[in-house]
């Protein structure tokens, strides 16, 4: 099994430089990006298990942001991060396709669980795919 | 009830409003140090059992940490700081201010949403002794963000913002300008009246409006009463800042 490739998108750069440094510490391959801008571009170059995108962000917001890279990649499992959840950002989030919601400062062994659930997500909707498409072929 | 009450009533909701505002954003501010600090503490965490067996670069790593935790406590502090002196600005209505300090605290309490529009606003103090002007300190602080809010809404993004301070013995001058702001939008014509009536509350004037000029000048002069208070024949310097 390959190991789990995550992206975290946050304008907070020295927080985002821990996360990714313990993330990797358990065994993630992780990249960073510090605008939504950036977190998009790396999305359609490279393909991750998940995204941690953090909400509140100068120029392109949380919101603005994950609506671009499910358009890019449907299939995407976003986790967004936000500093005070709220039942609207909620609501809007999941709306919008975000996967889980998690308010900072979050437990790294919750953060995990999360990108865990993520990826086994990603990789069932990946089977799945591939199953309806040999169903589909005709048979010799 | 009259115009000026109506007038006074009308500023004391804004008054509330900015308060709500600044508060929230501070909050925000607080809550990143605050995250940072727990990402710190988490790392330092996931370090210590290869520190307690002796390596050496883990306790190096132990000892950044340490510091760089003391820099978000230090971040912290400086937010609860301005935040305090903040909330006791509106203590009086009429005190004498150093400008100068409430100047610096207005701009300080702009840079969270001067870093969300990733423009750069620029201080420039003058030097010297203490001035204190005679004015309502909340809204001497207020205009200034007002206006700091102004050029924000009305300036590309990731443009500049220059914000100064003259003083001489006639009282304080305020100059906020930009190279870049666009041409006056509703927004902004709405955002002047706030200011204008803000300063008129202080008593002072508005001097240059930047529909021109990329320029918004306005006076507070020492000693002069404030346009809301009550007199005083007396007044003690330091008031406006609390404690």
């Amino acid at each position: 099994m390959s190991t789990d490739r995550v992206l975290l998108i946050d304008d907070e750069v020295e927080f985002v430089e821990i996360l990714a440094e313990r993330l990797r510490a358990r065994g993630l391959e992780v990249e960073v990006a510090y605008s939504g801008m950036d977190g998009v571009k790396k999305s359609q170059v490279t393909k991750f298990d998940a995204v941690v995108l953090d909400f509140a962000m100068p120029g392109m917001d949380g919101i603005a942001t994950l609506k671009a890279l499910l358009a890019g990649t449907p299939d995407l499992q976003v986790i967004l991060l936000t500093g005070q959840a709220t039942i609207k950002t909620a609501v809007d989030a999941t709306r919008l396709g975000a996967v889980d919601i998690l308010e900072k400062p979050m437990d790294i062994t919750t953060l995990m669980e999360k990108i865990r659930e993520a990826r086994a997500r990603h990789v069932a909707r990946a089977e799945e795919r591939i199953r309806k498409q040999m169903q589909a072929a005709p048979k010799p | 009830m009259t115009a000026a009450a109506l007038n006074e009533n009308r500023l004391r909701e804004q008054d509330l409003l900015y308060f709500g505002r600044v508060l929230a954003g501070q909050c925000h501010e607080l809550v990143n140090a605050l995250n940072i600090a727990h990402e710190l503490c988490g790392l330092h965490e996931d370090i210590l059992p290869r520190a307690r067996e002796g390596h050496t670069g883990a306790m190096e790593k132990l000892g950044s940490l340490a510091r760089r935790i003391q820099t978000q406590v230090a971040r912290c502090h400086a937010i609860v700081r301005v935040l305090s002196r903040f909330a006791h600005s509106v203590d009086e209505p009429r005190a004498a201010c150093d400008a100068r300090e409430i100047l610096e605290r207005a701009v300080f309490l702009a840079a969270r949403q001067s870093r969300l529009r990733q423009a750069e606003l620029q201080a420039v103090l003058p030097e010297g002794d203490v001035r204190f002007v005679d004015c309502n300190p909340f809204r001497l602080q207020q205009a200034i963000h007002a206006g700091i809010e102004q050029f924000l809404e009305g300036i590309p993004e990731g443009r500049h913002i220059g914000v100064s301070l003259t003083l001489d013995l006639a009282g304080a001058l305020v100059t906020l300008e930009s190279a870049d702001l666009l041409p006056c939008k509703d927004v902004a014509a709405g955002r002047l009246a706030e200011v204008t009536a803000l300063v008129q509350a202080t008593g002072g004037e508005v001097r240059e409006t930047p529909e021109g000029g990329g320029r918004l000048v306005f006076f507070i002069p020492h000693g002069r009463r404030d346009a809301t208070s009550p007199a005083s024949d007396t007044l003690a310097p330091g008031a406006g800042g609390g404690s």
